[in-house]
């Protein structure tokens, strides 16, 4: 009933707008994959022809301007549909009273759509703020023909201490294990992310974040830099990662000149985009794996790291543009971007339709993780993310202790509180 | 050596400097040839032969590039503020200048002093508030938020520039002027302006390199793709085709151009602006 | 003509107030708008920045936690801090030391105009016009292990490619020679520009009196640019501690914040963070050294003129 006043509430304020004039809707992202903003672009002059008084912008950002974002947020002419990665950022855009509260225009349909997780990763104090749209995962990524010549099987892989001996193994035989763009240095910080992510658990994570038992100094914390620095110690990324970009790291995976990357679903296109051939390695010779489980940890090995991304709404959009949105993102049009391996949507029902095998089973794996932890540099907040990446970029190349890096870590959370 | 006294004045180049000088020129000139042939390359032969001269001239880079789409947007964002920049960087600082030469009021000494601190106080270090006060009034996001602040930055220079210029106007023409009952806008306008063009083309010259050139402002300024300038562009550009060599050696190659063409068109004022106003501020 | 126009003058004298008056209108009409964009986007964020930085603030809002010194005292405890002001120094000093003399030296053999020299001139001017993103992303190229320069000596010596860019110890010095490459053509030509002003009298009357080349470039030809050495130091400096738009796409600051300079720090540390505060204090931090640089600067300046 109540869903009924509101559905008839805003068929009154389209009515009204129609007669106002039309609505402008303004839409921001970062995406840059070709064929998925072709996409975006056919979706907005779709909803445009059957919806004759909304007007939509889709506009592209540049990555450098991710913190920028937040603080344009509050300028006037603020964009009114945002793409999001939700975690601590979101908390601090909420708590400026920045966002729109979507709980009572979005319909049930589209609620239960994302699912509780998808719900979870927007609501803030019990309020909906964004509608979620795709999950994303970080997995090891291997070259199977490399893994075969240094005589290294997959499945010892399982267990960090496995890892580390098959490094070693892949090294001998005269292969660079892995390849890491250290430049960008979220790159690294999902060593440090799923070392802590195992070590500590979605507890010790929790825990930590509000500062109790010394918050991320605690012996968890320490621990995974200690880990990390293990596996620097072998030196195993290709030889100038220092100075190597995201990009750069993907093209030496995809040309075949490294055995693994840890990095999320979104390497495969990627690798194929920076390799030299643009072909990468093919995909009977690709595979991957999960993130190994350590001594001691108090996670679980089906944790997963990555994110649950998707989009908010500026203070002051409109109803229209909450509607749009929710249009954008029902099955049959999500099931059009997961076709395309563009990502993998949160939606079960457009799941379906990823024709990637390596998507599907990704897909998989996140619907079967006991706690999906969202990437630090977006679960907490600008600064300690951006500390967490700058101490793991420092780890890989042995430039920090471990103490010390929990300790920045620390610090810069301590911050916030 | 020859007895004429042209070549007698001429200071001897022996061997050794010459060979020094040839080398420094190899040196800045060996990024910026490799950046041309380079262009024209695969990237499997920049990987063998970065040196050499390409196997073909194939233009296929530069043809992406230039049919991209970003790139008319960006050269026409980057000539836009440049554009406005200079004008009305010359115009406020000539007005400003002219009156702290010329008219004795109250406080102007004070005021060229709080002028000269603007030299101290780069961009850079102001950028944070910058952004702020350009959220407070709304212009993220718009070239104009460009445009103002590298103007009120620009000033303090430029002022100093048009201040040593007009000290040595001769002050009978002013004083001339005035009996006559010409105003001081007027004297401005029609009298010391026409007088002062090369100035104003120094000032220009430097502004619209320093404009062109900027990076740090558009970037914490711009946030959408459409409103990108060149610098902006190109740093993008890296991170999308970090690995695509050839492609971003295309890029850089297409910059160099327009570089070189207005050095050559606006030499004589850069070396007269050099001489003239920067060496006696 | 004057004379008459004086004689009218002093026969209107009552109308002299009005011609003050319009006089202050005229300065106003001539000051304001620069004096309100320098005072809106230079005066008022040196304010501004001054006041934040006793705040913990991350932008949102408005400020309201007052935290005191304790930005100032977070700066200068912060471990990379000192690496940034040990960079910019370094580079401060490879400007001074490095630059300036091989500009001098350019000069001294290329002032005279012939096209030979006019050629070599607007050679070494050329990096000058680039942006420094653009000459940034040049010598990346250059100094790539995998493809540029770096890659092709080392084949050449039969050793392993060094990634200079990603070594701690590298890293300054490779960024020195991208910096003496870009700006040293912009001193040689204020150098020129001040050597093409000295009377050829002057040297020629040396010359006749037996002087050496190399004395008449140490008493006669290096006294009389003294104004222009001054000017060029003044910006070598300031440009130093300034410096920013080259780095970021050489390294980014890296490896590790090893090649950080203070605007780098100031970026890193303060703007990608959003922490206002703390970024407002390398703001004040890095004014008050271009204040005291000025001063010791000025002072240093009325000695050598004496």
């Amino acid at each position: 009933m109540k869903s009924m006043t509101r559905a008839l509430c805003v068929l009154a304020m389209t009515a009204h707008g129609a007669f106002a004039g039309t609505v402008e809707i303004d839409m921001v992202h970062i995406q840059s994959n070709p064929g998925e903003l072709k996409l975006m672009d056919e979706m907005a002059a779709a909803y445009e022809a059957s919806h004759p008084d909304v007007k939509i912008k889709v506009r592209k950002f540049g990555e450098d301007y991710k913190t920028m974002l937040s603080t344009a947020l509050q300028s006037e002419d603020a964009p009114d549909v945002i793409y999001s990665w939700g975690g601590g950022v979101l908390s601090d855009q909420v708590n400026a009273g920045l966002l729109r509260d979507i709980g009572g225009v979005l319909a049930d349909d589209s609620k239960s759509a994302v699912g509780p997780a998808g719900i979870d990763a927007f609501t803030r104090d019990g309020k909906l703020y964004g509608i979620a749209q795709n999950v994303s995962e970080v997995v090891f990524w291997y070259n199977k023909d490399l893994f075969a010549k240094a005589g290294v099987d997959v499945a010892s892989m399982m267990t960090w201490d496995g890892l580390l001996a098959g490094v070693k193994k892949i090294k001998d035989a005269g292969i660079t294990p892995i390849s890491l763009g250290a430049k960008d240095k979220w790159t690294a910080a999902f060593y440090w992310d799923y070392l802590a992510l195992r070590l500590a658990g979605k507890g010790g994570l929790e825990v930590a974040r509000t500062g109790a038992n010394d918050g991320f100094l605690a012996p968890a914390f320490v621990k995974a830099g200690e880990e990390f620095l293990k596996l620097a110690e072998l030196e195993p990324f290709q030889k100038g990662f220092e100075a190597a970009g995201y990009a750069s790291s993907s093209g030496v995976f995809g040309d075949g000149n490294a055995a693994m990357i840890l990095m999320g679903d979104w390497n495969y296109q990627e690798s194929k985009t920076n390799s030299t051939s643009g072909q990468s390695v093919p995909d009977d010779k690709l595979g991957f794996f999960a993130f190994p489980s350590l001594q001691d940890e108090k996670g679980n090995p089906t944790d997963t790291l990555g994110g649950i991304n998707g989009w908010v709404f500026s203070k002051n959009a409109s109803d229209e543009a909450v509607k749009f949105m929710a249009w954008y993102q029902d099955a049959a049009n999500l099931a059009k971007f997961a076709k395309g391996g563009y990502y993998i949507p949160i939606n079960v029902k457009a799941a379906d339709s990823l024709e990637n095998p390596f998507q599907r089973q990704i897909a998989k794996d996140i619907g079967a993780s006991t706690y999906h932890a969202i990437f630090f540099d977006q679960s907490l907040g600008v600064n300690a993310g951006n500390a967490v990446n700058d101490v793991s970029s420092s780890l890989a190349s042995k430039a920090i202790s471990a103490v010390d890096a929990a300790g920045d870590v620390e610090d810069a959370m301590a911050g916030d509180r | 050596m020859s007895a004429t006294t042209t070549e007698k004045r001429q200071v001897p180049v022996s061997i050794g400097e010459l060979a020094g000088i040839l080398f420094v020129a190899a040196f800045v000139l060996l990024p910026i040839y490799v950046t041309v042939v380079g262009g024209f390359k695969t990237i499997g032969e920049l990987r063998t032969n970065p040196f050499g001269l390409p196997g073909s001239w194939s233009l296929s880079n530069f043809a992406s590039i230039i049919g991209g789409g970003q790139f008319p947007v960006m050269l026409g964002n980057s000539l836009i503020v440049s554009t406005v920049t200079v004008a009305l960087t010359v115009l406020l600082s000539s007005m400003a200048a002219f009156a702290m030469v010329h008219i004795r009021f109250f406080g102007r000494t004070h005021l060229a002093a709080l002028f000269t601190v603007g030299l101290l106080f780069p961009v850079a270090t102001a950028i944070l508030p910058v952004f702020l006060t350009l959220r407070d009034i709304n212009l993220l996001n718009s070239l104009w938020g460009v445009i103002l602040p590298q103007v009120a930055f620009g000033l303090a220079f430029a002022i100093l520039l048009f201040r040593s210029f007009f000290a040595e106007l001769p002050k009978e023409l002013i004083e001339a002027a005035l009996m006559d009952r010409c105003g001081y806008l007027g004297i401005y306008w029609f009298i010391v302006m026409p007088l002062s063009l090369p100035i104003i083309a120094t000032v220009g010259v430097f502004t619209f390199i320093t404009s062109w050139n900027s990076y740090l402002l558009p970037l914490v300024t711009l946030s959408s793709e459409s409103q990108y300038t060149w610098p902006l562009g190109m740093q993008q550009f890296q991170g999308a085709y970090s690995t695509d060599w050839p492609k971003l050696l295309a890029l850089l190659t297409l910059t160099l151009a327009p570089a070189i063409g207005f050095f050559l068109l606006a030499q004589r004022y850069i070396i007269a602006g050099l001489t003239g106003g920067a060496v006696k501020g | 003509m004057t004379s008459t126009t004086i004689a009218t003058a002093n026969a209107e004298a009552g109308r002299v107030r009005l011609r003050i008056n319009r006089t202050h209108l005229a300065a106003i009409v001539l000051l304001v708008p620069a004096v309100v964009l320098f005072g809106v986007f230079v005066v008022l964020p040196i304010l501004q920045a001054l006041r934040f930085s006793f705040y913990d603030w991350n932008g949102y809002g408005s400020p309201s936690k007052f935290v005191g010194i304790e930005n100032y005292i977070k700066v200068v405890s912060q471990r990379h801090f000192g690496t940034a002001l040990r960079n910019t120094t370094f580079i401060a000093l490879v400007s001074l030391l490095v630059q300036l003399p091989l500009a001098l030296w350019l000069a001294l053999s290329l002032y005279r105009n012939t096209w030979f020299t006019a050629f070599l001139r607007t050679v070494f001017f050329l990096p000058y016009m680039l942006a420094e993103i653009a000459a940034g992303l040049m010598w990346n190229f250059m100094y790539d292990g995998n493809y540029g320069l770096a890659h092709s000596l080392a084949d050449a010596i039969g050793v392993e490619p060094k990634f200079v860019l990603a070594d701690p110890a590298w890293v300054m010095p490779a960024i020195a020679v991208v910096l003496v490459w870009k700006y040293f053509g912009f001193h040689m030509m204020i150098y020129i520009a001040a050597l093409q002003g000295i009377p050829n009298d002057m040297v020629e009357a040396a010359r006749l009196d037996g002087a050496k080349p190399w004395q008449i470039v140490r008493h006669i030809k290096i006294p009389l640019i003294r104004s222009a050495l001054a000017v060029t130091a003044f910006f070598a400096i300031t440009g130093s501690l300034q410096l920013f738009d080259l780095i970021v796409p050489l390294t980014n600051g890296g490896p590790n914040n090893a090649s950080l300079t203070i605007v780098g720090f100031l970026y890193q540390f303060g703007v990608t963070r959003m922490r206002i505060g703390f970024g407002s204090a390398v703001s004040i931090v890095l004014f008050a050294i271009c204040v005291v640089v000025s001063i010791i600067y000025q002072r240093a300046a009325r000695i050598v003129e004496k």
